[in-house]
């Protein structure tokens, strides 16, 4: 079964290579992205909205998603549960979030 | 103040004593505001002859001194030549800072003479890489990236610095006193119940073992580990890195694991029931089938920094997050509030019936030629106890994993993760650096050796007094043996003519340099080298029909190893 995910990053900016490393970061584990949308603050903290599937169903989705919330620069992870998206208006009801590679929420 | 003065100052603020690196237009400037410091021996610029070798010095220091090494290249190809030595760095957990110069900022982007995108490069190489857009951010960008580089899991970081940013001016200078960087390392858990749980599991344990990874080495935590095992009267085994923080005459240290570790080592890990790693996490060159492993239905207790790694490969029982010098310290209270461990007795005697089984595999005949097991024990009876070993990639690596002795912590340096070919000449002259007060000695074969060989001009230039100590057998022997082993002797793209002759290359470089005919020759020449304190490179001839043992086929569970050569056993019942 394909394995999907919705999960919100927030980062800190500071050049557009934020966007590549998430993006390098899902492309080693063969995780693939259906969409993304990234809203950056004035403060240059950005939020990162990634609809992620498995195209070939390797079941590292949970765990690059995990490796990502390692990377330099990234505040949290949350995996987004119960969710109603509307143009990129995004309400969820709970997530799971985590921080440094650990489950903090 | 000008950018690249304000660098080197920031650099200085960290600590730094020593830069391995190479000279070029866009890290020119840099380079002119080290020369005071360079000029009155504050700092020590080593000029390598390859930035990869430069990545590999800087690696070499920080695994022999714990600090962050530092190194410097150009833009352009100074910069993809470090990647191979940042990607080494990276897999083994080493605290390397690259410091690379880029074009002026209006040239990016548009093809300039040298022009490379460093960040793009470095990203997947590296833990962390930056790049320092407005010369006021100097200071925190380089005490940023030394945070980044020596916490948690250590890691390569990249500082890419523009050429103009370097040449401008600045009045009012301001040096941070913390670090603002969106980065935590990772945290150390105390949970006690968990703690007093793997107590419990260790004590009540039939046959314990400690598997022992790179992570003990970088926590310092050694004493603790040892501690442990003689408190559990229970075998330690390792990782090959994990070798580095054994010493191998701790009478519990049964030796390495894995696709050529020890077999007895493999087997004690096998048939445990209960197993602590330790800094470790469960690889796939320690557990070459994580299935059989699980198999074993055994219990895992992991200590491990990073709390992801508790979801890879094997699942432990009990994870315990954090630092392995803090957590070994509570695991240790814990056992002794729960009691005296009982006897292990009966566990021992199977792991001495294991040891002294497959002894009889390890130390083959001479035959009337040199055996990397003699030479090996030849090297550790002629060399001080605390003398440091770095390793190539190949057959001798293999050869060091299963024969050599480190006896003291910190003292054994491989490309492990990466199994990176020429690491061993300039990690060997790094750790030199970092550690003049010890022998220093690169275990190579030649043609990981002729990877980075002519940074022994380096050495002679520098006076860097390191023994690069070279099995030469003409060939990359440990795919040669892959392809007669397991591939129907289709011998390929592997053997070496005659050329260059090691000695004569070696001497051509101002090192002094001996060919090996006997063991007696290798003693003596080591004896020779550490008195003159020059560098030397010491031949040795080997057999290309030599092989590496133990080994597994390829894809191989570790009780399939394969301890004796099949081709002898083949002849002979033939």
């Amino acid at each position: 079964m394909t394995q999907e995910r919705l999960i919100k990053v927030v980062a800190d900016y500071k050049d557009p290579g934020l966007v590549e490393r998430i993006s390098a970061n899902f492309r080693r584990f063969w995780v693939d992205i259906k969409w993304m949308h990234t809203d950056c603050d004035d403060n240059d903290i950005c939020t990162i909205f990634l609809s992620l599937y498995e195209k070939y169903n390797m079941e590292n989705i949970d765990l690059s998603i995990t490796t990502l919330s390692k990377m330099v620069d990234v505040d949290s992870v949350e995996i987004l549960n119960d969710y109603k998206i509307n143009n990129f208006d995004i309400k969820y009801n709970n997530s799971t979030k985590y921080e440094w590679g650990e489950l903090v929420e | 103040m000008k950018g690249s003065k304000l660098l080197v100052e920031s650099l200085k603020r960290e600590g730094v004593k020593s830069i391995f690196g190479i000279p070029g237009l866009y890290n020119m400037p840099m380079y002119d505001s080290l020369y005071e410091d360079v000029e009155n021996g504050e700092l020590k610029h080593v000029l390598m002859r390859h930035e990869q070798a430069a990545a590999h010095a800087a690696d070499g220091f920080a695994r022999a001194t714990g600090k962050p090494g530092i190194c410097t290249a150009t833009a352009g190809p100074g910069v993809t030549n470090l990647v191979t030595g940042l990607i080494t760095a990276y897999q083994d957990s080493s605290p390397v800072i690259a410091i690379t110069g880029s074009v002026n900022r209006p040239s990016m982007g548009k093809l300039s003479f040298q022009e490379s995108d460093t960040l793009g490069v470095s990203f997947p190489v590296s833990k962390y890489a930056l790049e320092i857009r407005r010369i006021e951010d100097i200071p925190l960008s380089v005490k940023n990236a030394f945070h980044v580089a020596s916490t948690g899991r250590p890691g390569p970081v990249v500082i890419d610095i523009p050429r103009d940013v370097q040449m401008e001016d600045i009045d009012d200078v301001k040096y941070p006193d913390q670090t603002t960087v969106h980065y935590k390392p990772f945290k150390t858990i105390v949970d006690n119940d968990k703690i007093k749980l793997a107590a419990s599991y260790l004590l009540n344990a039939e046959r314990p073992v400690i598997l022992v990874g790179t992570g003990t080495m970088w926590a310092n935590a050694t004493p603790e580990v040892l501690k442990l095992a003689e408190f559990l009267g229970c075998p330690v085994v390792s990782t090959l890195p994990g070798k580095s923080s054994m010493p191998a005459d701790f009478p519990l240290y049964v030796g390495a694991m894995g696709y050529y570790g020890k077999a007895e080592a493999s087997m004690v890990a096998l048939e445990s029931d209960v197993m602590i790693a330790i800094g470790a996490r469960f690889s796939d060159r320690t557990f070459t089938s994580y299935n059989e492993m699980r198999d074993t239905k055994k219990k895992f207790i992991s200590v491990n920094l990073d709390p992801t790694d508790f979801s890879k490969g094997i699942k432990p029982d009990i994870g315990l997050q954090g630092n392995a010098k803090l957590l070994t310290v509570e695991l240790l209270r814990a056992l002794t509030l729960l009691g005296n461990k009982h006897s292990n007795y009966e566990w021992n005697k199977r792991v001495n019936e294991l040891k002294e089984y497959y002894s009889q595999f390890s130390h083959p005949s001479d035959d009337g030629k040199l055996r990397p097991w003699k030479v090996l024990k030849t090297m550790r009876d002629s060399l001080p106890r605390d003398t440091i070993l770095t390793t190539g990639v190949g057959q001798h690596q293999m050869w060091a994993e299963v024969y050599w002795e480190n006896l003291e912590p910190r003292s054994f340096f491989s490309s492990t993760g990466m199994g990176t070919m020429g690491f061993g000449l300039p990690a060997a002259m790094g750790a030199k650096v970092g550690r003049p007060d010890k022998v220093v000695v690169d275990y190579d074969g030649d043609g990981s050796f002729m990877m980075t060989g002519n940074n022994l001009a380096t050495a002679v230039d520098e006076h860097i007094p390191i023994i690069a100590i070279v099995n030469d057998n003409r060939t990359l022997g440990l795919v040669r043996q892959v392809q007669d082993m397991f591939q129907d002797k289709r011998i390929i793209g592997v053997d070496y003519g005659d050329s260059p002759d090691i000695v004569k290359y070696a001497e051509s470089f101002g090192a002094d340099a001996y060919g090996v005919k006997s063991y007696d020759d290798l003693a003596e020449f080591i004896k020779k080298a550490i008195r003159e304190n020059v560098p030397t490179v010491i031949r040795v001839p080997m057999d290309k029909e030599e092989l590496a043992l133990p080994t597994l086929p390829p894809g191989g569970k570790l009780s399939e190893v394969i301890v004796s050569d099949p081709r002898k056993i083949n002849k002979s019942s033939s």
